[in-house]
């Protein structure tokens, strides 16, 4: 993995590290909000933990402050968006991930994962048809296989699953 | 206590004659313990039709295959791809995935699978030759013993921290906080839970693994054509048996590591709701701390991998010993086998090794079996298994983040559980990038609530009484050692710096 937590001047860019610190806050004043009515056995843990993570959110804030004001640091994001390549196929894949789980519920499991693969391998850059229908149309078949026809798992049926259950079952 | 050796012996050749169900059954415990959301519980709960109809020894020793195999299949991945298969293998990623990026994957499966077949194997002789002592165990381990263990694995947070402690520990302790969330252990009061129905069980732990190692793991993998250097490469690409044998002489160098590690393994695997993730943790974290070399921990040293693997296999014999000798399952896939055994009509308790020896004894002869044919199936396969480094990352991407993304449905069936997965998949990819350690998240994700559960046990038979944490001998040793190895390597770095300062003042002059 490449380091390129340094700007273009050779000061670290720290922003992008107050992002865990951020989410964490927001998950323990969250977690406060639920807890606080509860008996004490409920929120003693979370109470305990959640204030340690803000003691130690607090000293993490300070130390960048530091730096910051020192010089030192300065608050960009670059660690979160090197490699803009990269970043163009990173966007792509998570698109491609929301709208499988989004229309899995009706396309069904088979036809969802074999778009999936297709739109992820294109995010990827494969171009070839060949590779591109073959290797998504052997992973859904494998994947029918394994989940619906032998385990029989509940994952959502679509127009596949549907009509391969009516050939097998006719 | 005498030793019925013609039962034994007849035991072990009964057990050899079922190798043609022990082989297909271990290259399915690898497959199942090799994809994440897949496990041996899950698996022997679809083929209990199956085993049902089976003679009861055969039935067991099927089982028992899929069981210590899918332990051992959790490291693969871990490995090659940085994704645990499992809780018990995410300690495993901490050095195994760096040796696979040296071009030493094959040397790492082979470190993985020996010390798995041997710590599993030398728990498994252990609980046959103390088997009664051993059962005591799991009655003296009560919730304020239970807290110390946990303790114990959680000190891995600090050591992972160890380049930069105040990021480690804000990792752990938001993993903490996450895995709390859900319904309380008492009241049943939902925490946190954003008004999501499927997170009142707690966080589900296969679409935080899957997220924080698998998806994250694959969006920074996009950077690279391939995910190993291209000096690997070439190394990955001209496998030959000599790295096996490689491999074969590092475990062997580290055979009194295998063994402790194993026992390790086999001590937490008899307490009953512990299981390999914690014995995994606490085992890296005790050979770190006993090493000659813990400087080289998480830079791909073999002993990283050796520890983990052998003590989530030492787990194997132990999770037995309480369901055998006491009747209360040490674990989800004994409880499974546990149905089977009672289906058969068979009461397991104390009264079993005086009327069913060969039953009772039977079950830990076909693991040591097992795991003697097991070292012959999955040895030879290293040698493939570590070219899937060659894959280009163009297919292997799509391959993780779709298949993984699917397995994350596998344990509890909620479609909700791929969103979670991907929710966590970004947060683990920032955390990558800001070097937030995430198997400090995961250690807290998984310990966090077990802790919860047994501290608020204990304090509730106390009424509340902090004062019970320190009320029983076993438990006050235990704190003892737990400060100990807190403070042992507080003062290992004392002494170095004071040998380095020494040398250099002594150079000077």
């Amino acid at each position: 993995m490449s380091d390129s937590s340094s700007s273009s001047r050779g000061k670290p860019n720290l922003g992008a590290d107050l992002v865990i610190p951020g989410l964490a806050v927001a998950l323990t004043v969250y977690f406060f909000l639920t807890i606080y009515e509860l008996p004490w056995e409920a929120k003693a843990n979370a109470f305990g933990i959640g204030g340690v993570l803000l003691l130690l959110v607090m000293v993490f804030v300070v130390r960048i402050a530091l730096k910051v004001q020192r010089g030192e640091a300065t608050l960009g994001f670059d660690k979160l968006f090197d490699r803009p390549s990269a970043q163009k196929k990173r966007a792509g894949m998570i698109g491609v991930l929301i709208l499988f789980v989004a229309l899995l519920p009706w396309l069904g499991f088979t036809l969802s994962l074999f778009l999936g693969m297709v739109g992820s391998m294109l995010v990827m850059g494969v171009r070839d048809m060949t590779s591109l229908l073959g290797t998504a149309g052997g992973v859904a078949l494998a994947c029918y296989l394994m989940f619906i026809a032998l385990l029989d798992s509940n994952f959502p049926h679509g127009p596949i699953e549907n009509l391969l259950s009516l050939v097998v079952g006719g | 206590m005498g030793w019925d050796w013609q039962l034994l012996l007849d035991l072990t050749l009964q057990s050899f004659g079922y190798w043609w169900v022990i082989i297909p059954a271990t290259i399915l415990g690898i497959v199942v313990g090799a994809l994440p959301g897949f496990n041996a519980q899950n698996t022997l709960i679809i083929l209990l039709p199956l085993t049902l109809t089976m003679d009861v020894s055969l039935a067991l020793t099927f089982m028992i295959a899929v069981y210590c195999a899918s332990h051992l299949g959790g490291g693969i991945p871990s490995i090659l791809l940085n994704i645990p298969g499992n809780g018990g293998a995410a300690a495993t990623c901490i050095d195994g995935y760096p040796m696979t990026k040296k071009g030493l994957g094959q040397q790492a499966l082979v470190l993985s699978f020996v010390a798995s077949v041997f710590g599993g194997l030398i728990a498994t002789l252990l609980t046959i030759a103390a088997l009664p002592i051993l059962a005591q165990l799991g009655l003296y381990m009560r919730s304020v013993e239970m807290v110390v263990v946990i303790l114990f694995g959680l000190t891995l947070i600090a050591v992972i921290a160890a380049r930069d402690m105040l990021k480690g520990l804000i990792a752990g302790a938001l993993g903490l906080l996450i895995g709390i969330i859900g319904t309380d252990h008492i009241y049943s009061t939902p925490r946190a839970t954003f008004g999501f129905l499927e997170l009142y069980d707690g966080m589900p732990l296969v679409p935080v693994l899957i997220g924080l190692f698998a998806i994250s793991e694959a969006l920074i993998m996009i950077e690279e054509e391939m995910i190993v250097s291209s000096e690997g490469r070439e190394h990955s690409a001209s496998v030959r048996w000599a790295d096996t044998v490689d491999g074969l002489k590092m475990s062997l160098e580290r055979w009194w590591q295998i063994t402790w590690t194993g026992i390790v393994g086999l001590i937490i695997g008899i307490i009953p709701g512990a299981g390999a993730s914690i014995a995994s943790f606490v085992a890296y974290q005790q050979s770190r701390l006993f090493s000659k070399t813990p400087h080289l921990y998480g830079t791909g040293h073999p002993e990283g991998v050796i520890a983990p693997e052998s003590a989530n296999n030492g787990v194997t014999a132990g999770t037995l010993v309480p369901m055998m000798a006491i009747g209360v399952p040490g674990g989800s896939t004994a409880a499974v086998m546990m149905i089977v055994v009672q289906y058969h009509g068979i009461v397991l308790g104390p009264r079993l090794f005086s009327e069913q020896p060969q039953l009772a004894y039977g079950v830990f002869v076909a693991m040591a079996v097992c795991y003697i044919l097991m070292v012959f199936t999955i040895l030879p396969l290293a040698r493939y298994m570590s070219r899937v480094v060659l894959i280009p990352v163009k297919y292997l991407v799509p391959l993780i983040v779709m298949l993984t993304t699917v397995a994350a449905f596998a344990e509890r069936e909620y479609v909700f559980d791929m969103g979670l997965a991907l929710a966590f998949g970004v947060i683990g990819y920032i955390a990558h990038k800001t070097q937030f350690h995430v198997t400090s998240i995961l250690i807290g994700v998984i310990l966090g609530p077990l802790f919860e559960q047994y501290l608020l046990r204990a304090l509730r038979l106390s009424q509340g009484d902090p004062s019970i944490l320190f009320s029983s001998t076993i438990g006050n040793v235990m704190w003892v050692l737990l400060v100990v190895s807190l403070l042992l390597p507080l003062w290992r770095d004392w002494q170095q710096r004071k040998v380095e300062a020494d040398a250099k003042f002594g150079g000077e002059a």
